[in-house]
């Protein structure tokens, strides 16, 4: 029960930290987040991916990810402390500011600010695209897949969900034949 | 269902103040006990009826398209003006944690007030929590069949083609955006992905660079 409660402190700590770091979105910080959770054993490369996946596949924000994530470092309660971890400090950040925001909304710092952070996000978020890449599976179906996939998401408005659906029963088709 | 909360919505009262589809006026002299309780049933009808209407928008938000479909959907039904969408989603952008936690407090602040702002949020983000404790219970809970071996598989690897389609978009839109953007995204892309320096580091290097940048071209127009 003790080793129990490290652990679920241990995640609280982590994905307190990328919850209150991800400026620009969650995807920011995907990178440091598999550093930290795949450097701690809580799950493979392959299996960071595929919980991105599976937070893709639900409604709301799309780092629901650290659900599975969570869970596999401390079963349902690692799930449900990694979600509350990464959402509760930023939800409060944004509390504060929302409470402030009447007194530096007219300034033209949000505005500095904003236009300063797209470019950092943006590069944080390749960043990410790299780092995940490269420590995933590069078998020639995985690799045909993803540009299957990213010329579908480029060129048509089909929804995410429909396509990873897609992408999963193509994973299907190549696995049982 | 929708028009139902929506109705709902049309009528709702803020600190002592009734606002009807966005106008706020205050009330002008002081209301009956039958106005009182009138009142309160209507406030808390709001209530409720916001309370669905973010509990709804939460569950139909699907493939971290949560945001847009969030301030859309308020803005659509009269709830915002074009200017409170952009000025939420603006100060969404720039704090941390997800662009719809933080557009979701603040335009629950908007209408139901500061103390309901994290109850509203909570609903939001509750079908998506719920959801994926379902699907993990269902992929990670016990042994994996082949076949979900296989979907797992595709699954991943389109998952990396999204991620990666998303950021290409979002890599344009600030090239053209920002005047040092492309600078500060290479930077930023080395210093984190190649060199594998911690977020924090990065985020005080190349964030305080970015905002100097953007700071002096602010100061030269």
């Amino acid at each position: 029960m003790t080793a129990d409660l490290a652990v679920l402190l241990q995640v609280a700590l982590v994905f307190a930290k990328l919850g209150l770091l991800s400026f620009g979105g969650g995807t920011t910080v995907l990178a440091e987040m598999q550093r930290e959770v795949v450097g701690r054993g809580w799950v493979t490369h392959d299996q960071f991916l595929e919980s991105y996946a599976l937070g893709q596949l639900t409604p709301g924000p799309g780092m629901t990810l650290v659900i599975p994530i969570g869970y596999q470092a401390g079963g349902i309660w690692g799930g449900l402390v990694a979600f509350i971890a990464f959402f509760a400090p930023p939800a409060l950040v944004a509390l504060a500011a929302v409470s402030l925001w009447g007194r530096v909304r007219d300034t033209r710092f949000p505005r500095i600010l904003r236009e300063a952070l797209l470019p950092v996000a943006a590069g944080l978020t390749l960043a990410s695209v790299y780092t995940v890449g490269l420590s995933t599976s590069h078998q020639a179906a995985a690799l045909g897949i993803t540009l299957g996939a990213t010329i579908v998401f480029m060129c048509t408005e089909i929804p995410p969900p429909v396509v990873l659906l897609a992408a999963g029963l193509v994973g299907i088709l190549l696995r049982l034949y | 269902m929708f028009s139902k909360i929506v109705a709902a919505l049309t009528v709702s009262q803020t600190n002592g103040h009734t606002s009807v589809q966005g106008i706020v006026s205050p009330l002008r002299s002081p209301p009956s006990d039958h106005l009182l309780q009138s009142g309160a049933a209507s406030r808390w009808r709001s209530r409720a009826g916001l309370g669905l209407l973010f509990l709804w928008l939460g569950s139909i938000s699907l493939g971290g398209k949560s945001t847009p479909l969030l301030f859309d959907h308020l803005r659509r039904r009269g709830r915002l003006t074009q200017a409170d969408w952009l000025e939420g989603y603006s100060l969404a952008k720039i704090l941390p944690g997800s662009t719809g936690v933080s557009g979701s407090i603040f335009f629950a602040n908007r209408f139901a007030g500061l103390t309901a702002a994290p109850i509203l949020c909570g609903l939001y983000v509750l079908p998506g929590m719920l959801a994926a404790l379902a699907l993990t219970l269902l992929i990670y809970g016990g042994l994996r069949p082949p076949w979900l071996e296989g979907a797992a598989f595709g699954m991943s690897a389109g998952a990396l083609a999204l991620l990666l389609a998303t950021t290409l978009r979002s890599m344009t839109t600030t090239v053209r955006t920002a005047r040092f953007g492309a600078l500060v995204a290479a930077l930023a892309f080395v210093t984190y992905g190649v060199f594998g320096l911690d977020v924090l580091v990065v985020l005080i290097t190349v964030g305080s660079l970015s905002v100097l940048a953007s700071w002096r071209q602010t100061e030269a127009k």
